[in-house]
């Protein structure tokens, strides 16, 4: 089952529900953590959960599944390139 | 409230450009090929764009503002949920449905599943009522923005939308869908995002929204089991925070009207970057959804020009957020819509910017016409090329591909304003419902069948057959007896309290699992049709 998804599929799923499980946690387990943790002056859930986790965290790991199976491709067709003018 | 003469051009210069699209691209859609799948030569930006405003609908622009009004922050995580799925899709379904290219949503399940006729049908039963309940969302969507802002009769606007996207779909088929999405996918965006700077240059950033917000609710920022208090009993416990993260996580990946677009792109790769432009225009849309929704019952309860008016009795006068959604109701009455769905507009119309309601007004009329209009393409292959011509043998739609597609949309546009006129609450509940029955149902076949060379043809079926009337009687069981969708049927009965699971979300597990264990019991496909998918695709 789910035999050949590559390595960065599994990656990027650890990090998305990593992400999410770590924060879900701090914010179950400290009081109001979502205003009371702050940064910078304003609620940090505004920074882990707001922008990072709606938006930076999903455009870097959208970015790892175009830009890893496009280089694994290049490579696989240059070593082909290779094999043939070597035979 | 008088209508400003900046939000009435903004929605005029809206509907000009999209009939405009529509007129450029008629001729680009003679092909068939061109009308079904806009001839695969769609690149990743533009794709991206239409992915987006066909995935988000109005449930999203108008309905998760007003989940977080009504739920506070733990709604947030509902959000992220939705983004985070977004990339999921690249490779597990993206990719491998590119390479292969099918034309229709059913064509991959009649192929994988060795069943031509008869899966056709049994895999678009839960697409055509799924469908039908979207477009109809979206025509009560159109319909609420234009009313609301622009004050226009409600029955009339339903009726300029589903005229708007008609033309549009009638003439160019998926080429003019892709171009008209794309811009609203752009438009979507951008309003959201404006419209969130704007509130926060309000209040002075975001230590003075969050102040503001916990001025006015100290609850809004309760997650469960950290405190006594929560900020909606669904949010009594982790698994509403769980259940809500994940219900509309694996969607973009299983949609039928995602996954169509798919088909579209020029090739593999440009449907893998089409998801990366997919999450950035719709991940800059739910950032700033998310500070609307966040501030809305402060904006209102502070800003709003109806707070203070006096209510339909002569005696009430409007103080809270919810009267003043209320009263906005009374006033134009349509029919089951929530009270909370005006709470987007009402936030943002305490802000008093004829140029904020332009960008607002242009942004919520592209959601809403995008999803219908991917809805429609999904529908009118299904119905038009697959069942009629594969399935009934129809030398007619054979014959005439694009003519039978064309009046599939006029019809399936007729059909859904009937109820858009005038929408019971059920039916628009039942968008909730939709969601869940797609991927409890064609999920598990579709990412099993390229994934699992184990998947069967008996599990295809029993899976469908059973989880669709299944996912349909919990969901109403649930809303009629425990008062809301989200509350599972079983907490009760197992563990003498509700338990709060989003729209019975927990189907979507057991769909799989039930899937998985039907397929070791049953026989497999053959050989080459397993190679096919299992191997050759990735």
């Amino acid at each position: 089952m789910f035999k050949g998804l590559r390595p960065i599929f599994w990656i990027s799923l650890a990090i998305l529900y990593g992400y999410a499980l770590i924060f879900m946690l701090i914010e179950m387990n400290i009081p109001a953590a979502p205003y009371t943790l702050k940064i910078g002056g304003a609620p940090a859930s505004f920074l882990y959960g707001n922008f990072f986790g709606c938006l930076v965290l999903n455009l870097i790991v959208a970015f790892l599944l175009y830009w890893v199976p496009e280089q694994e491709e290049k490579k696989a067709e240059a070593s082909k390139g290779v094999t043939k003018s070597a035979s | 409230m008088q209508v400003s003469g900046v939000v009435i051009f903004a929605a005029v210069l809206y509907f000009v450009i999209v009939f405009a699209i529509g007129y450029v691209t008629r001729k680009a859609s003679v092909n068939p090929m061109d009308y079904y799948v806009a001839g695969r030569k769609v690149g990743a930006v533009v794709n991206g764009a239409a992915l987006a405003a066909t995935y988000f609908s109005p449930a999203s622009f108008l309905g998760l503002p007003a989940f977080i009004f009504l739920l506070g922050y733990p709604f947030w995580w509902a959000l992220i949920g939705i983004i985070a799925g977004l990339p999921v899709a690249s490779m597990l379904t993206a990719a491998p449905l590119r390479k292969y290219a099918p034309v229709s949503f059913t064509d991959y399940y009649a192929d994988r599943y060795e069943s031509d006729k008869a899966m056709r049908i049994i895999a678009g039963l839960p697409v055509l009522v799924s469908g039908f309940a979207y477009v109809i969302l979206s025509l009560v969507g159109t319909g609420l923005f234009m009313m609301a802002i622009l004050k226009v009769d409600y029955q009339m606007a339903v009726f300029l939308g589903a005229i708007a996207v008609l033309f549009y779909v009638y003439m160019g088929g998926m080429v003019a869908t892709t171009w008209s999405t794309a811009f609203q996918g752009l438009l979507m965006a951008i309003a959201a995002v404006v419209s969130a700077f704007a509130i926060l240059s309000h209040y002075g950033g975001f230590g003075a929204l969050a102040d503001a917000v916990y001025a006015n609710n100290p609850n809004f920022w309760l997650m469960p089991h950290a405190q006594e208090n929560v900020s909606h009993p669904l949010f009594g416990m982790w698994t509403g925070v769980v259940s809500f993260y994940f219900i509309w996580h694996y969607g973009f990946a299983t949609m039928p009207y995602t996954v169509v677009r798919f088909f579209t792109a020029m090739n593999i790769q440009s449907a893998r970057r089409a998801v990366f432009w997919a999450v950035v225009f719709g991940g800059s849309m739910y950032w700033g959804l998310i500070i609307i929704g966040t501030a809305a019952r402060t904006l209102i309860e502070s800003l709003h020009p109806y707070v203070g008016a006096t209510m339909a009795d002569g005696k009430t006068v409007v103080q809270t957020a919810t009267q003043v959604l209320a009263y906005i109701k009374a006033q134009f009455g349509v029919g089951g819509a929530a009270v909370t769905d005006y709470s987007m507009i009402a936030a943002l119309e305490s802000l008093r910017s004829p140029i904020l309601m332009g960008i607002l007004v242009a942004g919520g009329l592209a959601i809403a016409m995008a999803t219908a209009a991917g809805w429609i393409m999904v529908l009118n292959v299904m119905i038009g090329r697959d069942w009629m011509g594969k399935v009934f043998g129809s030398k007619w739609a054979i014959e005439n591909p694009v003519k039978s597609l064309r009046i599939w949309t006029i019809i399936i546009l007729v059909i859904s304003i009937i109820p858009s006129l005038n929408p019971m609450a059920l039916v628009l509940d039942l968008s909730g419902w939709a969601f869940v029955v797609i991927i409890c149902t064609v999920g598990a076949p579709l990412i099993f069948g390229l994934w699992w060379p184990r998947a069967t043809k008996t599990a295809a079926y029993a899976t469908i057959l059973i989880f669709l009337p299944l996912s349909l009687w919990s969901w109403l069981q649930a809303r009629a007896t425990l008062g809301s969708p989200h509350w599972a049927i079983w907490g009760e009965a197992l563990f003498g309290r509700k338990i709060p699971v989003a729209h019975q979300w927990w189907l979507v597990p057991v769909s799989f699992i039930f899937f998985i264990v039907v397929s070791y019991l049953t026989k497999p496909c053959s050989p080459e049709t397993i190679k096919k998918y299992c191997e050759d695709l990735h």
